[in-house]
């Protein structure tokens, strides 16, 4: 390469008398030797710490002080020997590389195995800290509920009362019979315990039914997800309900879905017995209440059919309950 | 003829001359590894849009078909209207150059070597914005410091608009800048200006960053005399660029000619409320709400190799200064070469601002790592040569040869920026640098290690090679945009054709990636522990899939 350009700054100009202009700084030539540095021996940081007998009975021992449905979870994700090691010793736990929905929520107690290092792990840093333990250089914590700030459990802070205590809805999803009918025929059969939802094995991660919290009117929700498909028919069967004089359904789409562009209505059919009700819930932001009369009450099972002409966006959320 | 050409390629020490070769040694890089690349979910949006636009434009230019009537014209610009036309006009365009003629790649290649041809466009701005803060050294550093980010370097190849608008955008800035003064740059500018405008909607906050530099240049022009308000010159690229762009915008996007005012109305909206993307970043998953303001500014330090990221944020805090020095000084700055420089970085760092601040300050749903701020990279890879100059100049304390010091920063970037895109592909997006320890601490810290539901063309080798005959592979935990992407494997010769896509229960294979942004990823990877695993990838050891043989 000729060396024959005009020098236009100051690292291109002729070397000036010393006394003519400032030295340059040092700093940035250190800073840049020191990125030069970090690229090389950064990977000392997360380098894989052994797995040794002494060390996994102790991480075990730790581990037994917690809860029995706690969730041990082993840090770093990358450490399936970890896992596999710890699954081995500890039987009936559930141990895991990755943390669930109802536990990065806060709903569930989990106890963190961070082998030695590793940053983070940051799906922790929103749980409460109620206590640590040195396990021969690895570092078991335990942690309970969300810290202040972290999304409510689902299940519990924002979610409509059931009506008479007799019938709720969380407690009941177990027990519904979940179906995807009409154009596609799904048994969405594979029940999440720890999510609370009915997965529908094949279809998108979104086709489940299952307890959420959305925003909806602009404050956090508890609701049952209920995403309608294109073609085809959301079915959610109670079975048995234990009636009274009416049914309340409450209904609404998430805030980031309504309202979307080219969004289309989500339909409703509810049926109780003898009694049954079509409501349509229009692509506007909100939550709507309706009542199904169910004069005589009695023991019925309750279908929930959802239904829409495009399924685009729709992130439709229901709650019911049974007024006595 | 040739004196001219000769001449216009030496003028300004060769400026040209240099662009143009590292314009063509970046565009035979990204074409001579476009195989490589595997698929987005949105190549299979853009592609065959683009295809449809350019068989319409060739049915047009020559009067055929009914070309001209609205049913045509709508039904050759249905596919995509979400976003406007031009990108998908030169990836249609180089897939009737590269396939439909000369048959020398697959269609979705084809399609795809029209953003490397973008790219390319790219280089020759960037080094030539490089050349006029530094010479030749900083053309070379600005283009090596932008083409071997392994991020930036996966989103040159593949059908999507993130890097055509940055090569819009920015080759709009540099005719701006260059227009104060030239009536020809003005108007290139004006209409690189609506060619970004028909890129994507990030293009319009160019605007800002002209108005606010000619704001901070202009100021003190600013008197109120008698009540009445004078204004300093305005630059006479400001007005074309208003007027020119809009008017471009309308008048080559067909889409817009029958219906204008909902179809455009349609067009913001979708913009202005798009719906919220899933995305798990530092350990928290964001499905419904937008993420924090700081999501960018850590995803940029995040994704840069550490020695790339120190040069572009000297290079960024020269700017700094030079905006602060151009906007405070008591009288305007003499017009010499050090002023015209200065004005230039400042210039750059306000671009450089908005096109990281629009995505961070505002509602805009945050998802895809860096693909929603990528104008940013072009201009803190032009702001990396002022910094590598810093250094070197920093280095003349203990080395006496100047070669050597201009040498060393650009040659160790390069060679680490290199380096990390060699390791990190065909997996460019899971990569990241040392200020978050890499692949690595950023799966502990709780990033994401994908996105994009890259179709992995290696996968689909492997899959080919070894799975029986009529082989049904299910992808979890977002299998519907598998079933695109490998339907684009299979046409296009990279993947057996009895090999198909099908639901979990008929399939014998499943493909899980280990993305936590899904929140179903728990329980499928609790689930499918237990069945054997046939294939595996990683990066730096964080798994990005596993293949289950499931019977």
């Amino acid at each position: 390469m000729a060396d024959t350009e005009v020098a236009p700054g100051p690292m291109l100009t002729t070397t000036p008398p010393a006394s003519a202009a400032p030295r340059p700084a040092a700093w940035p030539a250190v800073v840049f030797a020191l990125a030069v540095a970090w690229a090389g021996a950064h990977r000392a940081c997360t380098a894989d710490g052994p797995v040794t007998d002494s060390r996994l009975d102790a991480v075990v021992e730790a581990v037994g002080q917690a809860a029995p449905q706690a969730l041990v979870v082993v840090h770093p994700p990358w450490r399936t020997d970890v896992a596999d090691a710890l699954r081995a010793r500890l039987g009936a736990r559930d141990v895991t590389l990755a943390l669930p929905a109802d536990a990065l929520d806060g709903r569930r107690p989990v106890v963190a195995v961070r082998w030695p290092r590793a940053p983070g792990p940051g799906a922790l840093w929103r749980l409460r800290l109620d206590g640590e333990r040195d396990a021969d250089g690895v570092t078991v914590s335990f942690h309970a509920g969300a810290l202040g700030g972290a999304p409510a459990p689902a299940a519990a802070a924002a979610a409509p009362s059931a009506g008479g205590g007799a019938w709720a809805l969380p407690g009941a999803l177990a027990a519904a019979v979940v179906q995807v009918r009409g154009g596609r025929e799904v048994d969405c059969n594979a029940w999440d315990a720890a999510a609370q939802r009915w997965n529908c094995p094949g279809m998108d991660e979104w086709n489940y039914v299952g307890l959420r919290t959305l925003p909806i009117a602009g404050r956090g929700r508890a609701c049952l997800w209920a995403h309608p498909v294109t073609g085809a028919t959301l079915s959610i069967r109670f079975p048995k309900v234990a009636l009274g004089k009416a049914l309340l359904v409450g209904h609404g789409l998430s805030d980031g879905a309504a309202g979307a562009q080219g969004g289309q209505p989500v339909d409703l059919a509810v049926t109780a017995g003898a009694a049954a009700r079509a409501l349509r819930h229009p692509n506007v932001p909100g939550w709507a209440e309706d009542r199904v009369e169910t004069p005589g009450g009695g023991m019925a099972d309750v279908l929930l059919e959802v239904t829409t002409p495009h399924d685009g966006a729709r992130h439709f959320c229901v709650w019911l309950e049974v007024e006595p | 003829m040739r004196a001219r050409v000769r001449a216009w390629l030496d003028d300004d020490g060769g400026r040209r001359r240099w662009a143009l070769v590292l314009a063509g040694c970046v565009l035979a890089l990204l074409l001579g590894t476009l195989r490589g690349a595997g698929l987005t979910d949105d190549d299979d949006f853009y592609a065959p849009a683009g295809i449809s636009y350019i068989r319409w434009a060739g049915s047009a230019l020559t009067a055929r078909d009914g070309a001209w009537t609205r049913a045509q014209i709508d039904r050759a610009f249905e596919p995509n209207h979400e976003h406007p036309p031009m990108a998908k006009y030169v990836m249609g365009a180089s897939w009737w150059v590269f396939t439909d003629v000369l048959h020398v790649l697959p269609t979705l290649d084809g399609a795809r070597a029209g953003v490397s041809l973008l790219a390319a466009l790219l280089a020759y701005v960037v080094a030539s914005l490089g050349w006029m803060l530094r010479r030749r050294w900083g053309a070379v550093t600005a283009v090596l410091c932008l083409f071997l980010l392994p991020r930036f370097f996966f989103h040159s190849q593949v059908a999507t608009l993130d890097v055509p608008v940055a090569s819009l955008t920015t080759l709009a800035g540099y005719l701006a800048w260059k227009g104060r003064r030239s009536g020809p740059h003005a108007w290139g500018a004006a209409v690189a200006f609506g060619a970004a405008l028909l890129t994507k909607l990030n293009a319009p906050f160019l605007l800002v960053a002209v108005v606010l530099h000619w704001l901070l240049r202009s100021w003190r022009g600013f008197a109120v005399s008698a009540g009445k308000l004078t204004l300093p010159p305005v630059p006479v690229t400001l007005p074309r660029m208003i007027l020119v762009g809009p008017v471009l915008f309308l008048a080559l996007w067909p889409h817009l000619w029958f219906d204008t005012v909902p179809r455009l109305g349609a067009y913001l909206q979708y913009h202005l409320k798009h719906y919220p993307i899933y995305l798990y970043y530092l350990g928290t998953l964001y499905t419904q709400t937008i993420p924090p303001w700081h999501v960018p500014w850590v995803m940029f330090v995040a994704v840069v190799p550490s020695t790339v990221l120190v040069l572009m944020l000297l290079g960024a805090g020269g700017g700094a200064r030079a905006l602060w020095r151009e906007a405070t000084a008591a009288a305007p700055l003499p017009p010499d070469d050090d002023t015209e420089r200065d004005s230039l970085r400042a210039f750059l760092f306000i671009q450089a601002f908005i096109a990281i601040g629009i995505v961070s300050f505002t509602g805009v749903p945050k998802y895809g790592g860096e693909k929603l701020f990528m104008p940013l990279f072009p201009l803190v890879a032009v702001l990396a040569a002022d910094g590598a100059a810093t250094v070197a100049a920093s280095l003349g304390r203990w080395m006496k040869d100047a070669r050597v010091c201009r040498a060393l920063p650009t040659g160790l970037a390069a060679v680490h920026a290199a380096w990390a895109l060699w390791s990190s592909y065909p997996f460019p997006l899971s990569y990241y640098g040392e200020a978050i320890l890499g692949p690595r601490g950023a799966e502990a810290l709780g990033m994401e290690n994908t996105y994009y539901d890259v179709a992995d063309k290696d996968l689909a080798l492997w899959i080919s090679r070894d799975a029986p005959a009529g082989a049904r592979v299910h992808f979890e935990p977002n299998h519907k945009e598998y079933v695109r992407t490998w339907g684009w494997l299979a046409r296009d010769g990279y993947l057996r054709t009895d090999i198909r896509t099908s639901d979990e229960a008929n399939a014998d294979y499943v493909v899980l990636t280990h993305e936590r942004r899904w929140n179903t990823y728990a329980g499928l990877a609790a689930r499918y522990r237990t069945l054997p695993v046939v294939h595996e990838r990683t990066l730096d050891g964080v798994r990005l899939y596993t293949v289950y043989r499931r019977r």
